[in-house]
C-alpha cells in the first residue's frame, strides 16, 4: 500500500464471483461506487447494472473494481455476445485491480455460456477508449484473454471481441 | 496442431514467392491456373502472379497457390494482406491449404517486421469456399489465428489474423 492508501501495482486482490448470484453485499458495494458523481451515464440505473455484475475485486473490505456483462445481439457479428464493462474505483486506478478480474471473468462467463447453450451466447465484446489501456490499446490482440480488435465504432472506440471456444454457428 | 507447414504435407514442397519475381515459380503458377481454369475472366495471370505469396509443389507440379493484395480495411483501420488460396481438387483432402496458409502467414509476418514502413498489420480473408462451410461455423481458428470479424452483405465472412508484433498507431 502506498502512502495515500492506494494499492501498489501487482498487489493481490480478492476476486469475488457475482454472476447471477444476487449477492447483495457485492451489489451494494458496486452501487455505492456507481453512485459517485459522473461514474455512470445519467440514463443507467445502478440497481439494473448491479444485476449484470460478473465479479468484483476487493482489497480487504474495499471494492477496487467490478466487471459487468449483458447479453446483446451484435448485428455485425451475427451473434449474441456478452457486452463487457469495467469500472475501477478512483483510489485504485493505478493498481491492477481490473487486470486481476480479467481471467476470472473469462472463466466465469465461458463456463456459464457452455452450461447454458439455450442462451446462444457466442463470446464477449468490449469497447475501448484511447488512453484507457495504455500500451495494450496498441496491441490488436490484447492479452491475457485475449481480446481482439475487430472494428471501430463511429466515434472512434475500439471494438474488441473474444469468441468462446465451444461456440459454433448453426 | 504444432507441426510445421512442411511437416503437415510430407511429399510436398513449399516455396516462397512473395516479391521475388521468380520466373519459374510464376510460370508454374500460371500453368496451374490454366490447367484448373480457375481464374476469373477479368483477371490476368500475369497480374496475379505478382501477388503470389507461396506455392505448393508435388512431383514438380504446382498443386496449390496463395496470393494476396495489400488493402486498407476500414473496419479495423489497418492495412492487411487479403489472402486468396487455390488447391488442386486432387489434393484437397490433404493439408495443402492449411500448410500454405501457415507458411504464407509466417512469410508475410517476417516481411512485415523487416519492412515496418509498409504498416502491414496482418492477414485478412473472405471466406467463400464451400469447402470451408463446416469450418466456418467455428468463429476462431487457432492454428492460423483467423478470427471472425464480420460479414459482407452477401453473407461471406470477414476474418482477420493479426501479426503478433504489429502495433496500432495511438
Amino acid at each position: 500500500m502506498t502512502g495515500d492508501g492506494t494499492p501498489a501495482s501487482g498487489e493481490g486482490f480478492d476476486v469475488r464471483v457475482a454472476w447471477r448470484r444476487d449477492d447483495l453485499r457485492i451489489e451494494a458495494d458496486a452501487i455505492a461506487l456507481w453512485n459517485q458523481p459522473g461514474v455512470l451515464p445519467a440514463d443507467v440505473r445502478p440497481e439494473v447494472r448491479a444485476k449484470q455484475l460478473v465479479a468484483a475485486a476487493y482489497s480487504g473490505d474495499r471494492l477496487a473494481a467490478v466487471a459487468t456483462a449483458v447479453p446483446e445481439q451484435v448485428n455485425f457479428l451475427h451473434a449474441r455476445m456478452l457486452v463487457l464493462r469495467g469500472m475501477t474505483a478512483p483510489d485504485f486506478r493505478r493498481s491492477h485491480a481490473q487486470v486481476a478480474l480479467t481471467l476470472p471473468v473469462k472463466e466465469i462467463l465461458e463456463t456459464w455460456a457452455a452450461a447454458h447453450p439455450e442462451e446462444r451466447v457466442a463470446g464477449v465484446i468490449g469497447f475501448v477508449e484511447p488512453g484507457i489501456w495504455g500500451e495494450m490499446y496498441r496491441m490488436p490482440v490484447a492479452p491475457p484473454w485475449p481480446l481482439t480488435l475487430v472494428a471501430y465504432t463511429h466515434d472512434g472506440l475500439q471494438v474488441r471481441a473474444a469468441w468462446f471456444d465451444h461456440f459454433r454457428f448453426d | 496442431m504444432s507441426a510445421s507447414p512442411e511437416e503437415l504435407i510430407p511429399g510436398f514442397e513449399l516455396r516462397p514467392a512473395w516479391r521475388r519475381d521468380d520466373a519459374q515459380v510464376e510460370a508454374d503458377a500460371v500453368a496451374f491456373w490454366k490447367r484448373l481454369d480457375i481464374l476469373p475472366a477479368d483477371v490476368s495471370p500475369q497480374q496475379r502472379v505478382k501477388e503470389l505469396i507461396a506455392v505448393a509443389y508435388k512431383d514438380g507440379q504446382v498443386v496449390g497457390v496463395n496470393t494476396a493484395t495489400l488493402e486498407r480495411v476500414e473496419q479495423v483501420r489497418a492495412r492487411l494482406a487479403m489472402l486468396r488460396g487455390a488447391v488442386d481438387p486432387e489434393h484437397r483432402r490433404t493439408h495443402v491449404a492449411m500448410a500454405l496458409t501457415l507458411y504464407s502467414r509466417a512469410l508475410l509476418e517476417r516481411w512485415s517486421a523487416e519492412n515496418p514502413h509498409e504498416r502491414l498489420a496482418g492477414l485478412g480473408g473472405i471466406i467463400e469456399s464451400e469447402q470451408l462451410a463446416e469450418r466456418g461455423k467455428q468463429p476462431y481458428w487457432p492454428q492460423t489465428r483467423f478470427i471472425l470479424a464480420g460479414f459482407l452483405k452477401d453473407g461471406r465472412q470477414l476474418r482477420l489474423s493479426w501479426f503478433e508484433d504489429f502495433r496500432i498507431d495511438a
